[in-house]
């Protein structure tokens, strides 16, 4: 631990000027250099008054530059999730000021970062806890949701990853990255760990492994993805003279054939890391077998509670409190766990909270199932509805037994780990799931199936007799009409408002009236229209008093009388 | 009474909103819950509710009598032939 530096050291310590921070285009960069780069952009921020500064920088040398800048001056940073300036519009009122290296495409105002001329300089002395940044991640209905995160907090993490990477990684080594410091996980380990623990930043970030490959990588750490190290394609295995020092993968878990093939063609150790924007790093684990338990970081408590749902404490969270995650975990024998699911689809059925993956997990183990999704859909109440592929089983079973007896079988299957809450009410049966490019789950297709929309909203016309005064039309009202739905319920009549309705659109059509609402009318319901029976309408044209006269009639008995008005063309 | 047990069924589709099944396709004689037409408690509640409105039955607390009417669509049916006698054959709301 002794060999970390606070950022305020970096800045004002008496620490050795000569020292390498990073290299950036192609250019080597001490202590000294980056004291005058701070200067000169934070008297440069300071003049232009900013507050929160919108950070985004394509090199980490000038993410470092930059924030360091605003913490200076006593400014926020807002990170958003990405250099385009869609992210930033969507946080707008987050930011006055654009901090970069280079303005994005398309925008003329912001501030730039520039470098920072001999001579002297004033930096201040700066308290940690008060440096503030502002990071973002996708909240569950896809809004950019803000974390916040002070100096403090970076530098504890950064302390932490020191403890579990020092021994492997030199200390004077660079630090190489294929993910962005725009997100948390660059964040800490491509631009904090080497800058608190005096290793080298590599500034750039790398799109491509052949890129990245011709730099010198020997004894280097390569800060990288799943999206990265499941894309090395046919690249050569590093020469054992350029072997890095180790990997490191987060984001999601790395498929053990990815994993492997990375460790062969760089010849070295992968660590993967755990965790989220808000809680920080919460656990690690070098991957050297199938399935490597996680280990918790130094300083952060686990508790696995109810639904297996993982909670920690941890010094990289802005609280002593203990975070839910929304993963669920199964505890190791050696003090780790095993990550069971990304589980963020959690809902709330009857006041029951239900593991939308956890169901869909129990249901894919019926025979007579083989891929499902289940979700919650939104009707009188909130109630659970299946989507289910049928395996060969289960698709004899639908031929024999109809969809509502396999639908009730998969509950009576649930019933062994659910309540009534976790088992969906209504089943569709379909022959594959709906995807997008991205083989995610197209969610608006999988409600589509349960949506009225095939049903009639109309009554079916049987037949239609012309008179001199009108029309008179035969209508079956058929029990699947849409509008009996929420009107009376446990009591099916059809709704007077459907009625005035029709009446309008069918004179419309049949007596070509120039009329599409009823905006002012008189009705008088004699008896219950019940759908089931067949009606008629007579819809007659009054010229002279604009009116459009209709009644509903049933074996002569009138159910519906009324007049509705017709506007002047 | 096959009246009586067709409307049942119907009211037993439209008040738990079963959905790809038909009054037919119930056999009056078979198990409401469990293996037959696989209902279950949270069904059991719903159907309570729309038998006591529908036909004004006054189900107060689930006995083992009460499991008995709930047995199949035969014996609710049975149940409310037996409730409307004894209210001197006053019948239900439509």
């Amino acid at each position: 631990m002794s060999r970390m530096r606070s950022i305020a050291s970096l800045l004002s310590g008496p620490i050795d000027l000569a020292q390498l921070v990073a290299v950036t285009n192609g250019k080597a960069v001490t202590v000294d250099q980056l004291r005058h780069d701070v200067a000169v952009n934070a008297a440069g921020l300071a003049a232009a008054g900013c507050k929160h500064g919108l950070l985004i920088a394509e090199d980490t040398y000038w993410a470092v530059v930059g924030m360091l800048a605003l913490f200076q001056i006593g400014a926020e940073v807002v990170m958003p999730q990405n250099a385009t300036m869609g992210a930033s519009a969507a946080i707008r009122k987050d930011w006055d000021l654009l901090v970069c290296d280079r303005l994005p495409t398309g925008q003329s105002q912001g501030f730039q970062l520039r470098i920072g001329e001999g001579g002297i300089h004033r930096l201040l002395a700066m308290d940690p806890a008060h440096c503030r940044m502002t990071l973002f991640t996708s909240g569950s209905t896809g809004e950019p949701k803000s974390v916040s995160k002070t100096l403090d907090t970076m530098e504890r993490e950064a302390a932490a990853i020191e403890e579990i990477l020092g021994e492997q990684v030199p200390r004077d080594a660079r630090v190489f990255g294929t993910v962005t410091h725009q997100h948390l996980f660059g964040l800490s380990y491509k631009l904090f760990w080497p800058l608190c623990s005096g290793r080298c930043i590599d500034g750039p970030v790398y799109a491509l492994w052949e890129d990245l490959l011709t730099e010198n990588l020997a004894g280097a750490a390569i800060v990288s993805s799943p999206a990265h190290l499941t894309r090395l394609g046919t690249i050569d295995a590093v020469p054992e003279a350029n072997r890095p020092a180790c990997l490191l993968s987060a984001g999601a878990e790395l498929p053990v054939a990815a994993s492997v093939a990375a460790s062969k063609a760089f010849g070295t150790p992968l660590c993967e890391i755990y965790g989220s924007t808000e809680t920080g790093t919460i656990a690690f684990r070098w991957r050297d077998r199938m399935a490597t338990p996680w280990q918790p970081m130094p300083g952060v408590a686990i508790d696995i509670g109810e639904g297996d749902i993982l909670s920690l404490t941890s010094p990289f969270l802005p609280d002593q409190q203990a975070y839910r995650t929304s993963d669920r975990v199964v505890r190791d024998a050696d003090g780790g766990f095993h990550l069971v699911g990304r589980d963020d689809r959690i809902v709330k059925i009857d006041g029951k909270r239900v593991s939308l993956s956890q169901v869909e997990t129990q249901l894919t183990q019926s025979p007579l199932v083989s891929a499902s999704a289940v979700l919650p859909l939104l009707d009188d109440q909130t109630v659970l509805v299946a989507v289910v592929v049928p395996s060969e089983s289960g698709a004899e079973e639908l031929r024999r037994l109809g969809a509502f007896r396999v639908g009730r079988l998969l509950r009576h299957f649930l019933g062994e780990h659910q309540e009534a809450a976790g088992k969906p009410r209504r089943w569709r049966f379909v022959d594959r799931l709906p995807v997008n490019d991205m083989g995610k789950l197209r969610k608006e297709d999988l409600l589509a199936l349960f949506s009225v929309t095939g049903r009639p909203t109309e009554p079916e016309l049987r037949t239609v007799r012309r008179h001199d005064s009108g029309v008179e039309l035969d209508l079956f009202n058929s029990p699947d009409l849409a509008q009996l739905d929420g009107h009376f319920p446990n009591m099916p009549i059809i709704p007077g408002v459907a009625q005035i309705d029709w009446a309008v659109k069918l004179a419309a059509r049949h007596l070509n009236l120039p009329i599409e609402v009823a905006t002012h009318y008189q009705v008088k319901f004699h008896r219950l229209t019940l759908p089931g029976t067949l009606v008629t309408l007579k819809l007659a044209h009054d010229a002279v008093r604009q009116r459009l006269n209709f009644s509903y009639h049933r074996d002569d008995v009138v159910l519906t009388s009324g007049a509705i008005k017709v506007p002047l063309l | 009474m096959d009246d009586l047990e067709r409307d049942i069924k119907a009211l037993i589709i439209d008040a738990l909103k079963l959905e790809d099944i038909q009054p037919d396709d119930i056999d009056s004689r078979e198990m409401l819950f469990g293996t037959g037409l696989g209902l279950d408690s949270i069904d059991a509640l719903e159907l309570g509710i729309a038998l006591r409105k529908h036909y004004g039955l006054r189900i107060e607390t689930i006995t083992d009598e009460v499991k008995g009417h709930f047995a199949s669509v035969r014996s609710l049916a049975a149940f409310v032939q037996d409730q409307r006698k004894r209210d001197g054959g006053a019948d239900a709301v439509a």
